[in-house]
């Protein structure tokens, strides 16, 4: 299968178009599952969610989500937890029903029975409609580092020296970082009926690169989506300019 | 923001009414209604529910001295720094705070003041205290009582030094900390009495008249009362004597019994009355850390309880959170409920003048509440509308 390809000309359009294909997807379906991400990259296209939901044109009142991905430790009021940064970005400004959004539990008590509950979850009420999902440098996928079987499923992932360094900034020590993330496998992911991969800056040009133009190799986690018939690549020509030269 | 927030069934401590049962409704991170009666006819995006848990609501804390917590201080200069407070204080309770700078080079001083400027100008609203404005404790301070401020960067009060870095701080200075004994220091005085900048009595070894002099200039704000400046004696009262007995300045003091003893603080709160006191933290990045051994900007610190020492056994500065504060005022002088909002909220939000959307509990103005438990402990933080701590296991 090939991706699906839309390059748009910066951040603020590639995250304007992301946005339509979500409100497109929760008008056909106003009960649809949306498979949400969290870091810097889908931060505008929840902007241009919200922006929609107070224009009165779209609503997400039965709407469902599902998280890629926790830090095992942090209880979803931890300010670095992705649960609060969830209600800062999105939860909080639409009419979503806060039952209805679901995010592996980072503080539970057995973390390996909550990877198993939080992928039943996934078969229960998804798989996702659509899938949100960035990219990172190395290719990674939610917490799916280099390495990860294809075939993996919820999962808890010891967090490399490097993540967590640069996830430091807003801890108040790298001993405060978490040491474990809690993250739907790359099967898990692979489940959603469409996946909307989105990538922009010059940083993330290799990676976009190396997925158009590389091979499907498990030390490239992103490789795995030329496996799933439906990916739609949103990309910044800051972020395609390598893979066409 | 869209989010609607209900809080019912606690008693709210109203601006210039009797407390109240009812709910509060807010709205856009603002306080848009207070009923006795309630709001059954809206649905709210949040509702807290207080029933049967003998909760308060109060103006959420504002902390006019603070330097840092949970590893971060303003002195980093880093936007991470700023964040990484902001983010950390409403766990004691604190919603608005100025972020405050220390004795440090010229050139340290004006990168810390042109962050904390960008901050300020950037800043998110909910989830984190807001910083209102900026603190420039030192350097025109007394190098007799210096404390923890370095000696070797500590200048006279200078007026075009000071207007060059409010000029960095894009007029974001709101309180500035100046011995009034020291050279230059009146002028500085009047000059920020004039731009509506609190001046602040404090690192000082002024006299009791000197001090009286600064009053006269328009000085209304003590830091941190009885720590670094000249003592009380009965043949020249001193700084602290002045503070006590001017009706013109407000003190700020830290109530941790460590930097005061109890029966100071009980002193303090009958000469100068809730009116003219305010509680601060003065903390520094250790606060919010575990107990243990920290490298905390090339200096070993030890953190124990309530107190953070340096290897000889200083006081490597507060570790104080503004809860704790009220726990310990509420077991010193027994304020009511008004006396203590005095003292945590109004009276920081009216000498800055922001009391027109801090401070207290009026429709209109930013939902930055503290809901006490029937201990006064603080059991959730709701910063401009948005639940920004609850309590483990509310």
């Amino acid at each position: 299968m090939t991706v699906k390809v839309i390059v748009k000309e910066d951040y603020q359009e590639m995250s304007c178009a992301a946005a339509h294909v979500v409100e497109k997807k929760i008008t056909e379906n106003p009960q649809a599952v949306l498979g949400l991400a969290t870091g810097s990259t889908p931060l505008a296209t929840y902007k241009e969610m919200v922006k929609g939901y107070k224009e009165g044109e779209f609503s997400y009142r039965n709407i469902q989500t599902l998280n890629l991905d926790e830090y095992v430790g942090l209880d979803k009021k931890h300010p670095q937890s992705y649960h609060r940064f969830m209600c800062e970005h999105l939860f909080d400004h639409i009419d979503i029903d806060l039952d209805n959004t679901h995010i592996p539990r980072g503080d539970a008590p057995d973390i390996e029975q909550e990877c198993q509950r939080y992928e039943g979850l996934i078969d229960q009420i998804g798989p996702p409609d659509l899938q949100i999902l960035g990219i990172g440098r190395n290719g990674h996928i939610g917490f799916n580092e280099p390495g990860t079987p294809f075939d993996s499923t919820t999962h808890v992932v010891t967090l490399t020296e490097s993540t967590r360094k640069a996830n430091a900034r807003f801890f108040s020590s790298l001993e405060a970082v978490p040491t474990h993330s809690i993250t739907m496998g790359i099967c898990s992911i692979l489940k959603s009926k469409q996946i909307l991969l989105l990538a922009s800056g010059e940083e993330k040009a290799p990676a976009i690169d190396r997925l158009l133009n590389g091979e499907v190799e498990e030390d490239f986690p992103a490789s795995a989506l030329k496996n799933h018939p439906d990916v739609t690549l949103i990309v910044d020509e800051k972020a395609y300019q390598k893979a066409v030269k | 923001m869209t989010q609607t927030l209900l809080i019912k069934n606690v008693t709210i401590i109203v601006e210039n009414e009797k407390e109240i049962t009812g709910s509060l409704w807010i709205e856009e991170g603002k306080i848009a209604d207070i009923s006795k009666e309630g709001f059954s006819d809206r649905t709210a995006n949040r509702v807290i529910d207080g029933k049967g848990k003998n909760w308060s609501v109060i103006p959420g804390f504002i902390d006019v001295h603070i330097h840092g917590a949970a590893g971060h201080d303003t002195m980093d200069a880093t936007q991470e720094a700023l964040e990484g407070i902001a983010t950390v204080l409403p766990e004691e309770g604190t919603t608005s705070f100025l972020a405050t700078t220390m004795t440090q080079s010229e050139a340290a001083i004006s990168k810390a003041l042109a962050n904390a400027a960008d901050y300020i100008d950037h800043q998110v609203d909910g989830y984190r205290a807001e910083i209102i404005g900026i603190h420039l404790e030192g350097p025109f301070i007394s190098k007799d009582k210096a404390g923890a401020q370095p000696l070797e960067h500590i200048i006279a009060p200078d007026l075009e030094q000071f207007n060059a870095w409010n000029e960095t701080a894009r007029q974001l200075i709101r309180l500035v900390t100046i011995a009034p004994e020291e050279p230059g220091a009146l002028q500085l005085i009047e000059h920020l009495s004039k731009s509506d900048i609190v001046a602040s009595i404090g690192h000082t070894n002024a006299s009791f008249a000197e001090v009286a002099q600064a009053v006269e200039k328009g000085a209304t704000h003590v830091t941190h009362l009885y720590n670094q400046m000249r003592g009380l004696h009965h043949r020249e009262p001193g700084a602290l004597g002045a503070a006590l007995l001017h009706k013109e300045l407000s003190v700020e003091i830290i109530v941790d019994f460590v930097h005061a003893h109890q029966e100071a603080v009980r002193l303090a709160y009958e000469a100068k009355g809730p009116e003219k006191m305010m509680l601060i933290t003065d903390a520094m990045r250790a606060k919010c850390l575990a107990p243990g051994e920290y490298d905390l900007a090339g200096q070993q610190v030890t953190v124990e309880d309530n107190e953070a020492r340096l290897a000889d056994g200083t006081i490597a500065g507060s570790v104080l959170t503004l809860k704790q504060a009220v726990a310990n005022l509420k077991e010193t002088v027994h304020p009511s409920v008004y006396d203590l909002i005095q003292l945590t909220s109004a009276n920081a939000a009216k000498e800055l003048n922001v009391f027109d959307r801090k401070g207290s509990i009026s429709t209109g103005k930013d939902a930055d509440l503290v809901i006490l438990d029937e201990d006064w402990d603080v059991a959730v933080t709701i910063c401009k509308g948005t639940i920004a701590y609850e309590q483990e296991g509310r």
